[in-house]
């Protein structure tokens, strides 16, 4: 195979004021696979996306062979050789299998007409990948790993000669990674390029000849990867913890929320136990993928887990609804705020009451006074930056919208907030209030559950903080012993 | 007698339509093919006129325009959008082809109110896939257009053209079997083929089951999205042309609520509410089940109201039963 380069020269994507990718070069090529590391949101989908003809760049040139092109569709991308192994591999669910290798790409009789049998084609790539899938099968019967292997193949099939993986393995199990990984082995060496994207540091040392690092929108690094493994999480990171969190009052010694056997009905997610003390802050590290946020949204109440039973002051919440656990004392924070916390049409005032304006009724009637007044007290107790409390709470900015949220639980008189990512796209100053309040609110006796992406956040705020990897508890590290090279290991798949 | 040569019509385009669909006739249809059979004993027994040639006749012809139309929706729904403007599309097109009836010669008639249908189709794909606005919206405000451009020029009254040669698709027949008949299956046929064997029918389904797939593919999902419109509007103009000149009239009017029996009809027919889903031989099982329901309670003097609530009935309870199966 000729040999093929992909060179991106100062790219820049900018999202408004939001810069996804700043002044990105670096060079992909043929026969080598290429490790792209960096935590959440630190540009690796959006570089991505800008060589698989998604996103256009605001500034910058891409070079094919060192000639300067364009990728304005994913067809133009595909057609340019590059193959895109999305994470939550993109198939057709009521297509077989070969029709979705083909798909995009039949073979015609006349305009428009397809012909016949997509599966020897099919078949010829799914074996080149050893995979054992019946190009008959309907895509939907696949599993992950399954979907992962007629991804590739679709790939293949198009001749491509660079193939993005994006965290492959995240889903998958030893054997079926073990499988993956010789194939993408076997790739190289027919030389065809890999750009591999992956959380598991030891699949990148195994598996790179060229390591990049992204951090914020931006390179830091990019070599021969010969790097410790300590080294390259403190690359990905990039940061020191600052002073933004408040000293935390001890727990106290009851027990203010309990959940028993919590878990998903396929096995994946299994919590044997989980508890929280009265005025205790416990953290939940994770992953995506780990079970992390089904596991706070069955603390939070709002999910129920099968076999799983939770207790609010040992006061069992039978047949867990949202409903039944906000009166039993659980306020639970979503982690989208504008697809899952606020309703656009809502002002200031009622955003607060939302969850609990059962406090003010009678009969289904609203005593609107009371709500009011009620409102104008929670709004000083969490320092909601507002003018008046009857404009849109979308009017506030995301930190003071998320404070309106995090209020509920005072109107609602909860026992045990539990929150998933609740200071994402905060600013620091709002952030540096919320961690004030949940530090005043803990003093006061409640139960705070904080799950988050954010290490420094957990590492500064909590008492404790519990670590799942793959569904299970890995760890539960005490905040005295808990550093973000502690954290990153007990969260990566070993 | 009739009836028995629709029967074996439908035999035959299940035939044509290959394999695959038999497989799919001995698996999901089999529940929806059997209820046909009973229905049509049912009434077969309870009255019987139902085999009357005459009555055979009555049958295919509101079959057929259901199934037309049905053909079409079903690529609509199948790729996650609807169309709730047929109704008024089959009027104003119906006028439209009365209209031109008076001065122009049918071929032209034809071509010119294909082409109208054609349009109109486009102008729903253009505002759904383009400028995304929501299909149910869309299309209920091409329904206001459309029926208030009919009474504009109408004022409400019936245009009428009795020439034999206009009415000669809706009432005439060949070796005993209606015109319209024969072409319900010429465009369930070819409604079948484009489903499976062409892009557009892979790519409707494709879109409506995973449109961030299609796209990734490098499919112009916005182009094959509007081409399911435009595909619809064409076979509502076919309808437009067999329904009016089986009355030999055009009016505003002429199709009231048929938009919601077709609906009703394709999920009958098991095609999936969010689309990727559905097939052509379900969809003309759903026709063929509300057809003759609604047939079968006219011969018994049932309330035609009555007609209405059963159609409610068997959607929901369709639908319903879809949705248990894909839970399990």
């Amino acid at each position: 195979m000729s040999s093929f380069t992909i060179r991106l020269d100062s790219v820049s994507k900018h999202y408004g004021e939001t810069k996804a990718l700043q002044n990105v070069s670096l060079e992909f090529n043929s026969g080598e696979v290429h490790a792209l590391m960096g935590e959440n949101g630190s540009g690796k989908s959006t570089l991505v996306k800008t060589i698989s003809g998604i996103v256009h760049p605001t500034h910058g040139t891409v070079y094919i062979n060192d000639e300067a092109v364009k990728l304005p569709t994913p067809r133009a991308a595909i057609d340019a050789g590059i193959g895109t192994i999305h994470q939550d591999s993109a198939i057709v669910p009521s297509l077989t299998v070969a029709q979705n290798i083909v798909l995009g790409k039949e073979q015609q009789t006349g305009p428009g007409i397809l012909n016949g049998d997509p599966r020897a084609v099919a078949s010829r790539w799914l074996d080149a990948i050893q995979a054992d899938i019946d190009p008959d099968t309907v895509a939907e019967k696949l599993t992950v790993a399954g979907r992962q292997l007629v991804a590739i193949a679709k790939a293949l099939s198009n001749e491509s000669k660079l193939l993005i993986f994006d965290e492959p393995t995240a889903a998958l199990g030893d054997a079926e990674t073990e499988h993956l990984l010789t194939q993408i082995d076997s790739l190289r060496a027919s030389g065809i390029g890999i750009v591999y994207i992956s959380h598991r540091i030891a699949e990148v040392k195994r598996l790179a000849d060229k390591m990049s690092v992204l951090k914020d929108g931006q390179l830091t690094y990019s070599g021969t990867g010969e790097l410790e493994e300590a080294d390259i999480i403190r690359l990905m990171i990039g940061r020191e913890p600052d002073a933004l969190f408040p000293e935390l009052a001890p727990p106290r010694e009851s027990v203010v929320l309990r959940g028993e056997n919590l878990g998903t009905s396929d096995g994946f997610l299994d919590v044997q136990e989980f508890s929280v003390r009265h005025g205790e802050v416990v953290g939940i590290a994770g992953l995506e993928g780990s079970g992390r946020n089904v596991l706070a949204r069955q603390l939070g109440g709002v999910e129920r887990s099968d076999a799983g039973r939770l207790f609010v002051e040992e006061r069992e919440v039978h047949r867990v609804t949202p409903s039944k656990s906000v009166k039993a004392g659980i306020s639970f924070v979503p982690p989208e705020r504008r697809n899952q916390a606020v309703i656009g049409e809502f002002s200031v005032a009622k955003s607060m009451t939302q969850s609990a304006v059962w406090k003010f009724a009678s009969m289904g009637v609203i005593r609107l006074r009371e709500e009011l007044k009620r409102a104008q007290v929670v709004r000083k107790e969490m320092g909601v930056k507002t003018e008046t409390l009857g404009q849109s709470i979308l009017t506030l900015s995301g930190g003071n919208q998320q404070k309106v949220v995090l209020a509920r639980s005072l109107v609602a008189e909860s026992k045990v907030l539990v929150c998933d990512e609740p200071t994402a796209g905060v600013d620091v100053g709002s952030r540096a209030d919320i961690y004030g309040r949940f530090a005043e609110l803990a003093e006061q006796g409640l139960g705070i559950v904080l799950s988050s992406s954010d290490m420094v956040e957990l590492i500064g705020m909590c008492h404790r903080i519990v670590v799942v990897r793959e569904g299970k508890i890995s760890k539960i590290i005490p905040a005295s012993e808990a550093t973000e090279e502690a954290l990153l290991e007990a969260q990566l798949p070993t | 007698m009739t009836m028995n040569q629709k029967t074996v019509a439908v035999e035959t385009s299940m035939i044509a339509l290959g394999k695959h669909t038999r497989r799919a006739i001995s698996g999901e249809h089999t529940i929806l093919a059997v209820l046909v059979v009973l229905v049509v004993a049912a009434f077969a027994i309870s009255s019987p006129v139902f085999f009357s040639v005459r009555n055979g006749s009555n049958l295919a012809s509101s079959i057929s325009v259901l199934a037309i139309l049905a053909a079409g929706q079903l690529f609509v729904i199948i790729s996650n959008g609807i169309d709730i403007s047929i109704a008024a599309q089959l009027g104003f097109l119906s006028i439209v082809a009365i209209d031109l009836s008076q001065t122009l010669p049918y071929w032209a008639v034809l071509l010119v109110v294909i082409l109208a249908g054609a349009f109109i189709g486009l102008v729903n794909g253009v505002m759904v896939a383009w400028i995304k606005i929501s299909p149910i919206i869309t299309t209920v405000a091409m329904l206001q257009v459309l029926s208030g451009l009919s009474l504009l020029m109408t004022g409400g009254q019936p245009r009428r053209n009795f020439d034999p040669i206009y009415t000669a698709l809706g009432t005439g027949n060949l070796f005993g079997i209606p015109n319209i008949a024969i072409l319900a299956i010429a465009v369930v046929l070819l409604g079948g083929f484009l489903l499976n064997r062409t892009k557009l029918g892979r790519y409707a389904v494709a879109i409506g089951g995973n449109e961030n797939a299609a796209f990734l593919s490098g499919i112009k999902v916005q182009t094959y999205t509007a081409a399911t419109y435009v595909l619809n509007s064409v076979f509502v103009a076919l309808a437009a042309l067999a329904l009016s000149s089986r009355t030999g009239s055009g009016l505003p009017d002429l199709g009231a609520g048929i938009e919601i029996t077709t609906i009703a009809a394709v999920f009958i027919g098991g095609v999936a509410w969010g689309g990727g889903r559905g097939t052509m031989t379900g969809a003309v099982l759903g026709v063929l089940l509300i057809g003759i329901i609604g047939n079968g309670l006219d011969l018994n003097s049932v309330n035609s109201n009555i007609q209405i609530i059963v159609t409610g009935v068997l959607m929901a309870v369709a639908v319903g039963l879809g949705q248990l199966r894909k839970r399990r």
